[in-house]
């Protein structure tokens, strides 16, 4: 049995002794060393990285003052009367009963859309009151603003008018019903029509 | 029976490669690159919606144009169905020829956005999901449109109206089901795909259908890097998830991101610089797919000459939550651990790392993404206080060396394939500063940290830094010199074994 215990020991105490060695100086910091980049590649690098971020958001001044000038007395059924009032952004309708009739809104943080059905074409109007910083972006485009539209734009059909008044951002989708026979949605004409009787209905600061 | 579950972990483990295969066979054409002879395309390699959902349930998908590919009406012979519209590369069509204006194009006009067939050519079969977490602005006859929280406006065209999952007006979260691909278009019927485009508002220039390209790129690299499929399945014998194998994947631009082909664990391995900013550039991903649920140590391959930054953020989603850190990977070299970890069985876990560190990028530190070592720590055995080693438990049979020595005391020795060879033999180079061990005993699985106070890494001693547990490791508890770290009585034990075995000495 001693020996059986002084085997035991002589097992346990080398690592007794470790367990009481004093603790091993830190490793050296790895110094830094001159990587040779130089300050054009540095903003190189720092613009690449920069190049799959998020972009910040900025809101948009409203021009509440033009807004006012535009509104017009009309007034809409009482309960969307009531909501497009609350908005926080000038609230554009095109003219028409059917539109008026179904209009859906919805909203969030900076931005209301209005979706509407008549006429054998689903509208929808988005306003955006706030703007994705890109400077590089603007600085790309130069002299070329964009202004303040209308433009149109075509893909699958779909008319797009998108154009900016009171500073914020509206996109006015044209979709037909049924777009391999309808015409309107072969010309432009038809979403222009529509864009150029928007009236402001609601919103305010 | 060992040797069968060897090989069957084998057969999972290759079975589980050759299905990720297809993800890492993904390739793409550059942006702005398009079918040839379908107008001038915008070579941008900006991301313009970081981090969204790429817009189809499942992989893979391919990103075409199916005006200008087969079956498309200037797509040449073929049918719509054709393998060619379902293999990879994908190729741009934004800015695809078209008549009408798009101020991004370099001709003025053009496609608004991006065509992208699903996983086969089935109609109302795949999924679309949200690309981001937002509002369901417009429905109207073939198109779904979502406004995000972040101003971009998603658009998805020709989901079949009967399948759609969602109402105008609904509230959705990134990834929540939509609709499915088909070939709707208002009555006369398109090719099987989505169109799918993106409208931002970009201060000082207008509202734009921004570039879709490399946004979807991105998302998809993401959703092919997750675990639809596992890149590979963690037993009970740990593993070594490297750089170079399917289970890691690059986020970010990748010309920062750099390759060394000569050094590092299989010959490779990637860096990038630290910087300050306040959302990563560049980042990296271990995906991590339990077998079985535990608790396992985590530690990362350093090498001084590429590794310079002092507090790179590291993010490890563990059954269900996520705990960040920071590693100071310039004191590091060899395997250096990240802690201990709760881990559940199956996915949806992982370990990334990023480049946001807060250090500038003047300093040119480098952030260094390698291997990523997981090891199971088997759990506690059963109490071996003093109480338990009483005369009335302990027969003269239990007595000897041989069942009262090293091994028994110690943590126990994983199985012989259950864990990395060199975490039972660890190179004393590798064994790094004890002095940098945490008073906390490493184990991260209680909440997020504090990263501003996870300045220091553990260093893998190839012992448990949580004394409360067991490392599969030949080392001993007790050594850990951390002031104040609890030490087991191995003096204590060893008296009391004397004590007890004369006491029985006839």
């Amino acid at each position: 049995m001693k020996l059986k215990l002084f085997v035991w020991l002589c097992a346990c105490l080398p690592g007794l002794a470790a367990c009481q060695q004093e603790p091993q100086p830190a490793p050296t910091p790895v110094v830094e060393r001159a990587q040779g980049l130089t300050q054009a590649q540095l903003q190189q690098e720092h613009w690449l990285k920069s190049q799959e971020q998020p972009a910040p958001l900025a809101a948009v001044s409203i021009d509440w003052e033009a807004a006012a000038r535009d509104r017009k007395a009309a007034r809409l059924p009482g309960a969307l009367q009531e909501k497009l009032d609350q908005v926080p952004i000038p609230v554009l309708m095109p003219q028409g009963e059917s539109w008026r009739q179904s209009a859906f809104l919805t909203q969030g943080p900076g931005w209301h859309a209005l979706s509407m059905d008549g006429e054998g074409l689903h509208l929808s109007l988005h306003a955006l009151a706030q703007a994705v910083e890109r400077p590089d972006l603007k600085e790309e485009l130069g002299d070329q603003p964009l202004g303040q539209g209308p433009r149109t734009s075509h893909s699958h059909k779909i008319w797009t008018v998108s154009f900016t008044r009171y500073n914020v951002a509206y996109a006015l989708d044209v979709e037909c019903a049924q777009p391999g026979k309808d015409p309107r949605c072969e010309d432009p004409e038809a979403a222009l029509e529509i864009y150029r009787g928007l009236e402001l209905v609601g919103g305010a600061p | 029976m060992k040797t069968l579950h060897t090989a069957l972990l084998a057969m999972a483990l290759l079975a589980s490669q050759s299905t990720a295969a297809l993800a890492q066979d993904f390739s793409y054409d550059p942006p702005g690159q398009l079918v040839p002879g379908s107008g001038q395309g915008r070579s941008d390699t900006r991301v313009y919606v970081p981090g969204m959902r790429f817009p189809i349930e499942a992989a893979p998908a391919y990103a075409n144009s199916q005006v200008w590919g087969r079956g498309g009406s200037q797509g040449g012979g073929g049918g719509q169905c054709d393998a060619e519209n379902f293999s990879y590369p994908w190729h741009d069509n934004y800015c695809e020829s078209r008549q009408w204006t798009m101020p991004l194009c370099p001709s003025g006009t053009g496609h608004q956005g991006q065509d992208i067939r699903a996983t086969t050519c089935e109609n109302r079969r795949w999924w679309t999901v949200a690309a981001e977490s937002g509002t369901i602005s417009s429905i109207g006859t073939y198109s779904v449109t979502l406004m995000a929280d972040g101003g971009t406006r998603h658009r998805y065209l020709h989901m079949d109206p009967g399948s759609l999952a969602v109402r105008q007006g609904q509230r959705v979260n990134r990834g929540d089901r939509l609709g499915l691909v088909s070939n709707a278009f208002g009555g006369t019927p398109t090719t099987i795909h989505l169109h799918y485009d993106l409208y931002q508002n970009v201060q000082g220039v207008g509202n734009v259908y921004v570039p879709t390209y490399m946004s979807l790129v991105r998302s998809y690299e993401e959703l092919i890097g997750q675990e639809a499929v596992p890149c590979a399945e963690i037993g009970p014998g740990g593993a070594t998830l490297d750089n170079s194998g399917p289970c890691f994947a690059l986020f970010g631009p990748t010309t920062t991101w750099r390759h060394v082909t000569d050094q590092g664990q299989e010959g490779d391995l990637r860096w990038t610089y630290a910087w300050v900013s306040d959302d990563p550039g560049n980042w990296a991903r271990w995906n991590l797919h339990f077998l079985q649920p535990g608790t396992y140590e985590l530690a990362v391959n350093v090498l001084p000459e590429w590794a310079g930054s002092q507090q790179v953020p590291y993010k490890i989603r563990h059954a269900g939550q996520e705990t960040p850190l920071s590693v100071n990977q310039a004191q590091g070299a060899g395997w250096v651990s990240l802690g201990r970890f709760d881990f559940s069985e199956g996915g949806d876990q992982w370990v990334s790392l990023y480049d946001n560190s807060g250090e500038d990028l003047d300093l040119q530190r480098r952030i260094m993404a390698d291997a990523l070592r997981i090891t199971l720590i088997p759990p506690d055995p059963p109490d071996l206080g003093p109480e338990d080693l009483g005369p009335e438990d302990l027969g003269p049979e239990d007595l000897g060396p041989e069942d009262l020595g090293t091994p028994d005391a110690a943590p126990d020795l994983p199985e012989e394939d259950s864990g990395p060879q060199e975490d039972l033999n660890p190179d004393p180079a590798d064994m790094g500063d004890p002095t940098t061990e945490r008073d906390q005993g490493g184990t991260f699985d209680t909440g997020p940290q504090d990263p501003e106070k996870d300045t220091e890494p553990f260093q893998d001693m190839g012992e448990p830094a949580d004394p409360t547990q067991k490392a599969a490791s030949t080392y001993r508890e007790g050594c850990s010199t951390t002031p104040g770290a609890p030490q087991l009585p191995w003096e204590l034990l060893g008296l009391l074994a004397l004590t007890l075995m004369r006491r029985r000495e006839p």
